[in-house]
């Protein structure tokens, strides 16, 4: 067995990410019910054979939507890190390559100054101007990221830089561009991707708040955010609403903190060795 | 007052320290002596109950007749600072940076119920006052960031003596140190000894330094006692090989400066020691048996654990 | 060092300074005409025509900007457009619902935070490490709002202990207005307390290897008495950098928390403000968040020279 699985935060991570991703692609074939048919006839049913884990206000199953909600946490994941990856390793290799010059402080300072709002609040922000909805909310969930990853990126484009490989290539007349696509590029990845699982599970926690709010996911579509919302108003009448949506979140944000944490330990040169 | 039997130090199964036996009377000093990595620290670690972690030790060390191996924490809390103390060889790193210095002092007194903690401030400078610190009084309220290294190897000797144990355990305190206030140190060191009458473990990796504070001395290798008896005997008329060769590689005029370098070959890793004697590699007089097994203890001018030295007559 | 400190703290001002200008071209600036905004599609030209007026848009945004930072001192920040009453007022009365609320989250964070992470280091790679490890991941896994949620469910509506939700004010019954209280701090405080909780296990950790802590052993402190007396500084100074950075999540979390028990402090203000496209409301809101978490990071910097003496000004 490779011996990355016998690594416990990495080993549990996985196999909680395996079930999180099989839930959503087993939404995209089938769900007991449609997630989006509403049955007046049957609203706020507890669970029962027909609706495993009961029905919301409008008749609508749970487990359905529970599953494709998973969907959405994922593809919100996705894009809000991607975004934050994308321009926070452009940006942080920029930074690095003109250490020191005005471009640098420049990008930092900028960088900082984002830092500085508190993230919800940047998306609020955000969210005003353009509207609320899913789209604009992992927009700004992933301008969020950006610093993050710009400074993990400059942090760690400025160690390679350091080694004397790096020299030699730039001697042998490698390019600028050359020299950050082919040697740090490689090299900063695996921290990246470490960076990446924790900011995938900060973008879920930040999109579920956004949608319980009332300024994510808007309906019809699925969010286990926006699930909780509507579950507050019955949670005397209807407890059951509260429960498995909050529960999801966990397992999602636990599976992709868990699998950084995990492959933080994996990458690390000193546990290499071993 | 303090003897070892047999006692043994082992990380993760591999030996740090041999079955070294010793004794120590009241007022006496002895010196350890020894390359790097040969377990000198480790020595003194074990007799404080302070080994790291994974540090496995064996036989037994007794203080004024009480078994310490095995002694529950709480007990040898009680001991440690108050029948002996330990003098450390960082004094950079050893004193705490966010606690005013005369306060680390006087910790010590309060702990062991001395002193009520205001008599222990004042007791306390008294002590910095002992130990050469200038401006007491002031220097009491600073932090260790603000004093030299030679005042604070000073303020850790305060803190060392301030309980008046009977056994202290100086682990090269004068190694961080350059040689003007080496020589400062040791005579301090000298004076409150024969001041208070304590019994003194004196580590260093210079032999003029053991032979200006130690009436013994014991010669550490690869963790087993190679050579030990009166000072001037183990330096003067030395007759383990290894300590001959020690002795053979001191630089004349420059002593006091030079770090052993002495024989041909490495110290041995530790992980690979052959079973028997650790210098045999490195030794001119080694053979098969010396790898294989543990040479005994055979003694005459001095006692030393070799199988082919001969023996100066006692 | 004082060359230091007022580069510090013109950099505060500045970065306050742009934060304020960002803020307003967001919300004033780049919508075109704002007061068309608020109003929405239903509104007649004649509506939007005196709203503008009201607000003054008329006006060269420069001097606008300007009126609205000098009202943060005058107390001049203008009508809200829903509830037509001065912004300022409105702040300063939903202030005393947030404040609360986060100096008590923050006492709980910090209080169990650091605790359990000193426990976890103490018994570092064994069951009770684990076991508080365990629990901080879960306490970072879980949302703050549906752990409010979970709460509610138990403590309001299982046992009856504490109110569900809303604010009775301090005015009226301030033992009620604290229990109100204690169930949102209790959510607020989770995911800060685990994260603290993390952070000082590993800056507990490096202390307890430092040579220092064998000099203190060694004196016959015992571990608990080494940890409470000579670890527990050092360590929580780089804990104390972190802190800054942890008020900003918490502030922000105020917002959702305050949502989820209808407290009336800032964050509900807030979203109250956003659901009623009240622009004038909004922008001062914006700014007070954050500024608040600039001086608070700008705060904590000073405090960390004065916790450790190497930092500190002034000593011989
Ligand atoms: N933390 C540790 N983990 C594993 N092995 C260690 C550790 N510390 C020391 N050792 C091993 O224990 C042996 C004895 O070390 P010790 O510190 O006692 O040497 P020393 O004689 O004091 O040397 P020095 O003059 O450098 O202080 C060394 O060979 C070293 O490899
Ligand atoms: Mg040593």
């Amino acid at each position: 067995m490779n011996p990355a699985w016998r690594h416990p935060s990495f080993g549990v991570g996985a196999v909680l990410m395996a079930l999180v991703v099989g839930a959503a692609l087993l939404s995209l074939v089938w769900t007991p019910h449609d997630p989006t048919v509403m049955r007046i006839m049957a609203r706020l049913r507890p669970p029962s054979a027909e609706h495993w884990l009961g029905t919301d206000q409008f008749g609508r199953d749970i487990a359905s939507m529970v599953l494709v909600g998973a969907r959405n946490a994922l593809l919100v994941g996705l894009v809000a890190v991607g975004i934050g990856l994308v321009f926070g390793v452009a940006l942080g290799m920029l930074a690095a390559l003109y250490r020191g010059r005005l471009l640098d402080e420049a990008v930092m300072r900028g960088l900082d100054f984002v830092f500085a709002f508190p993230a919800v609040l940047t998306a609020i922000l955000i969210l005003t101007w353009f509207g609320p909805g899913l789209v604009n909310a992992v927009i700004a969930i992933g301008i969020f990221n950006i610093p993050v990853f710009a400074r993990q990126a400059r942090g760690a484009t400025l160690q390679v830089l350091a080694q004397d490989y790096i020299r030699a290539a730039r001697l042998a007349g490698l390019s600028r561009m050359a020299v950050m696509l082919r040697h740090i590029l490689p090299n900063i990845t695996g921290l990246m991707i470490v960076q990446g699982s924790t900011q995938f599970a900060f973008a879920i926690l930040a999109e579920a708040s956004l949608s319980y709010l009332g300024i994510g996911t808007q309906p019809p579509n699925p969010s286990w955010g926006r699930m909780l919302n509507d579950a507050q108003t019955y949670l005397g009448t209807a407890p059951h609403l509260a429960i498995v949506p909050g529960i999801a979140i966990a397992i999602t944000v636990l599976a992709f903190n868990l699998l950084g944490d995990g492959l933080r330990d994996l990458l690390d040169p000193r546990m290499k060795e071993r | 007052m303090l003897s070892l039997r047999d006692l043994s130090v082992s990380f993760r199964g591999r030996p740090v320290l041999r079955n070294l036996s010793l004794d120590l009377a009241p007022g006496e000093t002895l010196g350890l002596v020894g390359e790097s990595g040969s377990g000198k620290s480790m020595t003194a670690l074990a007799l404080m109950g302070l080994l790291p972690p994974g540090f496995v030790a064996s036989g037994s060390i007794r203080l004024d007749g009480n078994e310490l191996l095995g002694l529950a924490d709480a007990d040898l809390c009680r001991l440690r600072g108050r029948a002996m103390a330990m003098i450390f060889q960082e004094p950079m790193t050893a004193l705490n940076p966010v606690l005013s210095v005369g306060a680390q002092i006087a910790e010590g007194l309060v702990l062991h119920g001395l002193m009520a903690p205001r008599a222990a401030r004042e007791e306390a400078i008294r002590l910095m006052e002992r130990v050469g610190l200038p401006d007491p009084a002031r220097r009491a309220r600073s932090y260790p960031h603000e004093l030299s290294g030679g005042q604070r190897q000073r303020a850790m000797i305060a803190m060392a003596i301030a309980c008046r144990p009977a056994l202290l355990i100086a682990d090269e305190p004068t190694s961080a140190l350059d040689v003007s206030l080496q020589v400062e140190i040791l005579a301090l060191l000298r004076e409150i000894r024969d001041e208070t009458g304590m019994a003194m473990i004196f580590i260093s990796h210079d032999l003029s330094v053991i032979h200006a504070m130690a009436d013994r001395a014991l010669v550490l290798y690869g963790g087993l006692a190679m050579e030990t008896g009166p000072t001037r005997h183990v330096i003067g008329r030395p007759s383990h090989p290894y300590t001959q060769g020690l002795i053979a590689a001191i630089p004349r005029g420059s002593a006091h400066t030079e770090r052993l370098r002495p024989i041909p070959g490495q110290v041995p890793d530790l992980s690979r020691l052959p079973p028997g004697c650790p210098f045999a590699g490195r030794c001119d007089l080694g053979d098969a048996r010396c790898a294989e097994t543990l040479p005994p203890l055979r003694t005459g001018l001095t006692a030393l654990h070799c199988h082919h030295a001969e023996l100066a007559p006692a | 060092m004082v060359l230091f400190l007022i580069k510090r703290l013109v950099g505060l001002v500045l970065t306050l300074l742009f934060a304020a200008l960002v803020i307003f071209l967001v919300l004033e600036i780049l919508p075109g005409d704002p007061a068309a905004m608020m109003m929405g599609v239903s509104a007649t030209p004649e509506s939007v025509a005196a709203l503008r007026a009201e607000l003054g848009l008329d006006r060269p945004a420069a001097a606008r900007f300007l009126e609205w930072l000098g009202g943060f001192f005058t107390g001049q920040l203008g009508l809200s457009y829903t509830y037509r009453v001065p912004v300022a007022g409105l702040i300063a009365e939903r202030l005393a619902v947030t404040v609360p609320l986060s100096l008590l989250a923050l006492g709980l964070a910090v209080a169990f935070g650091v605790t359990l992470g000193t426990l976890a280091a103490a018994h570092a790679h064994r069951r009770a490490d684990l076991i508080i490890m365990g629990m901080t991941q879960l306490g970072l896994a879980i949302p703050n709002f549906w752990f409010g949620i979970l709460l509610v469910l138990v403590f309001a509506i299982g046992l009856g202990w504490l109110p569900a939700g809303g604010f009775p004010g301090w005015a009226a019954d301030p033992m009620l207005a604290s229990r109100a209280l204690l169930l949102p701090a209790i959510a607020l405080a989770l995911p800060q307390a685990a994260s603290l909780a993390r952070i000082t296990r590993s800056t507990m950790l490096e202390t307890l290897s430092e040579d220092y802590i064998r000099t203190a052993r060694a004196k016959g402190l015992s571990r608990s008495q080494t940890i409470r007396r000579h670890a527990l500084r050092n360590a929580l100074i780089p804990v104390l950098t972190i802190l800054g950075l942890q008020f900003s999540f918490l502030l922000a979390g105020t917002i959702v928390v305050e949502n989820v028990f209808a407290l009336p402090g800032l964050g509900r203000l807030l979203i109250q403000a956003i659901g009623g496209h009240d622009l004038i409301l909004i922008k001062s809101l914006v700014l007070f968040y954050v500024a608040t978490a600039i001086l608070v990071n700008g705060a904590v910097d000073l405090a960390y020279g004065l916790a450790d003496p190497r930092l500190r000004v002034g000593r011989a």
